[in-house]
């Protein structure tokens, strides 16, 4: 069927029923579709399931890993890594960030030490995670952290500093001190940033969790991902990696759905 | 004949009750901001001290706060080499509790006047005082009505008028908050964000959010600028009314002339680049004034020079920028 539109030209209006989310869904499940069909195709070609073992091997070895609940327990380690060390850098980033977004002379000092530390990736500092923190749960904390401080901190940074001089210019004639300046007026300024730096921290974090665990850890899907190359399981490894994946994009659907809440005043 | 001031007086247990007794007023109850608070940082100054024993002596308190003193005031920017002088040699004094209006064409400084006046701006040369108290930053002698956009987007509007009063110490800002609301008409919106109402709303939530610390000094610059001609006009008389019952001064930013001599006790055209004044007039229309009195000979009389003068100065700014 064709519409006139007002412009003189015609066009098929989209069918109903491929609206909304179902035709999201329909979409993803071809996306995953191809996915899985290339990759069976190439595996059967190649008929080695070191180099690449088929999707259905992979499938057989995660029932047997979550079977014996040491897929599950890896997941566990990795998440409280991720979680730790994301907590402690939005604790000292978004405070920090504030400040200096604030006052003028502490972003002088404060802001070329970043700006040098920045650049360092987080796999450079796991050496130097080692020797501090010795093997385990420690080494991986500070490397989450440096991994979600930056995105953190910059985001914030940048929110804080694009406050109105207008809302700073209001609150103080409403009586504002500097306290409630940052606090009431700064901070939720800023805070569509911050969100925005937490969610690519976040996932910053949960790449640097991998990389961590491939050095400094026994546990976790990065050890776990390692330990199976070794002994040449390849489809263990991509049982990781394939988990890595699931949980990732869960992590940022997650942080969609919870918007609303943190910032109510931009829902429709 | 002015009344005196009602609600600006509360917290004063003394006038308070000389105002109960004398002034009735619909609706909007006496809020007690500690007037050491809404008043700015300190000590009272002389007016107050004068107030306040006209009250003990049971006189009706005379109008003593609000004054604002522009003493030889210029503001100039320094952009890179170039020295843009927009205002300078303003000296106005501007009475407590009237209403006055800086009218002129864009960029002839009306708005840098306005911010030197609430602080937000220092001026370069000069003073300006508020009840005998010099401005040095902004504070909560002035209230701000801003063009647009000036309402905190993360608050809604009953939050972001109860903000003045909790952050003066008052033990219930979120009942002051409501109060202002239904004068302003919008009780119903208190908890709608900002980005959920209209222009005119917003504007009126600004009003509201500007007189809940009671100001003695309500600045505006150009509030009802963004809004379509009906809703301008009904603001226009809402303002009026607001005014009538806070009696707070007023300076009012615009460039529209039919508005400036509405809603005035004096009007100032101002004179461009560099912005002063260039004539002050003053508007001696009967109160309360509606609509209607725009279609009278005296309200035409004054737009006719007003009109004139701005247009002197519109064509000045037009030859020299055409040279």
């Amino acid at each position: 069927m064709t519409t006139l539109t007002s412009n003189g030209l015609t066009r098929t209006p989209a069918s109903p029923a491929l609206t909304g989310w179902t035709s999201n869904l329909l979409g993803m499940a071809t996306g995953f579709g191809i996915l899985v069909l290339v990759w069976t195709v190439i595996a059967w070609r190649l008929g080695n399931a070191v180099l690449l073992p088929a999707p259905l091997a992979v499938l057989e070895g995660f029932s047997m890993l979550l079977r014996d609940g040491s897929l599950i327990a890896d997941i566990l380690a990795s998440l409280k890594r991720v979680f730790v060390g994301f907590l402690i850098a939005a604790f000292i980033a978004v405070p920090l960030a504030m400040l200096l977004a604030y006052s003028q002379p502490l972003r002088r000092a404060v802001l070329p030490v970043i700006n040098l530390i920045r650049p360092i990736p987080p796999i450079a500092w796991i050496p130097i995670a080692i020797l501090w923190f010795g093997i385990g749960d420690k080494p991986s904390y500070f490397i989450t952290a440096i991994a979600a401080f930056f995105p953190i901190f910059l985001n914030s940074f940048f929110g804080g500093q694009s406050v109105e001089d207008q809302h700073l210019n209001a609150a103080k004639c409403l009586g504002a001190g500097k306290r409630a300046l940052v606090l009431r007026i700064l901070f939720p300024s800023a805070l569509p940033m911050i969100w925005t730096g937490m969610k690519i921290g976040l996932g910053q974090s949960w790449m640097a969790v991998v990389t961590a665990e491939l050095i400094a850890a026994q546990s976790g899907l990065g050890y776990m991902i390692q330990v199976s190359r070794l002994n040449l399981e390849t489809s263990h490894v991509l049982v990781g990696m394939v988990t890595i994946g699931v949980l990732g994009s869960l992590m940022t659907l997650m942080l969609g759905a919870v918007e609303g809440f943190i910032l109510p005043w931009k829902q429709k | 004949m002015r009344q005196a001031p009602i609600h600006r007086k509360a917290g004063n247990p003394v006038r308070q009750r000389h105002e109960d007794k004398s002034k009735p007023l619909p609706r909007l109850v006496p809020v007690p901001v500690p007037r050491e608070h809404a008043r700015g940082n300190g000590r009272s100054g002389p007016g107050e001290r004068a107030a306040t024993l006209a009250a003990d002596r049971g006189e009706a308190p005379r109008l003593l706060d609000g004054a604002i003193d522009i003493t030889d005031v210029a503001v100039v920017f320094q952009r890179k080499s170039t020295r843009v002088v927009a205002v300078e040699n303003v000296n106005v004094r501007i009475e407590p509790g009237e209403f006055v209006s800086l009218l002129g064409p864009s960029g002839c400084g009306k708005s840098t006047l306005l911010n030197a006046i609430g602080g937000m701006l220092a001026p370069t040369q000069g003073q300006i005082s508020i009840d005998g108290r010099p401005v040095r930053e902004p504070n909560a002698r002035c209230g701000v009505v801003f063009q647009q956009h000036s309402l905190f987007p993360w608050m809604t509007a009953l939050d972001n008028v109860a903000f003045g009063p909790e952050m003066l110490g008052h033990p219930a800002p979120k009942q002051i908050g409501r109060e202002l609301l239904a004068l302003v008409g919008l009780e119903k919106f208190a908890h709608s964000y900002p980005s959920q109402l209209s222009g005119g709303m917003q504007q009126r939530v600004g009003i509201a959010r500007a007189l809940a610390t009671r100001p003695p000094v309500l600045l505006m610059d150009e509030p009802f600028g963004a809004l379509d001609a009906q809703t301008r006009s009904i603001m226009q008389e809402e303002l009026l009314k607001i005014w009538t019952a806070f009696r707070t001064t007023v300076v009012f930013v615009t460039h529209d002339v039919d508005e400036a001599i509405f809603l005035s006790d004096r009007v100032f055209v101002m004179r461009s680049a560099p912005g002063s004044i260039k004539e002050e007039i003053r508007v001696s229309l009967d109160r309360p004034r509606t609509p209607e009195i725009m279609l009278t000979d005296a309200f035409g009389d004054i737009r006719k020079r007003v009109k004139h003068l701005i247009r002197e100065e519109s064509l000045k700014v037009f030859a020299s920028s055409t040279k």
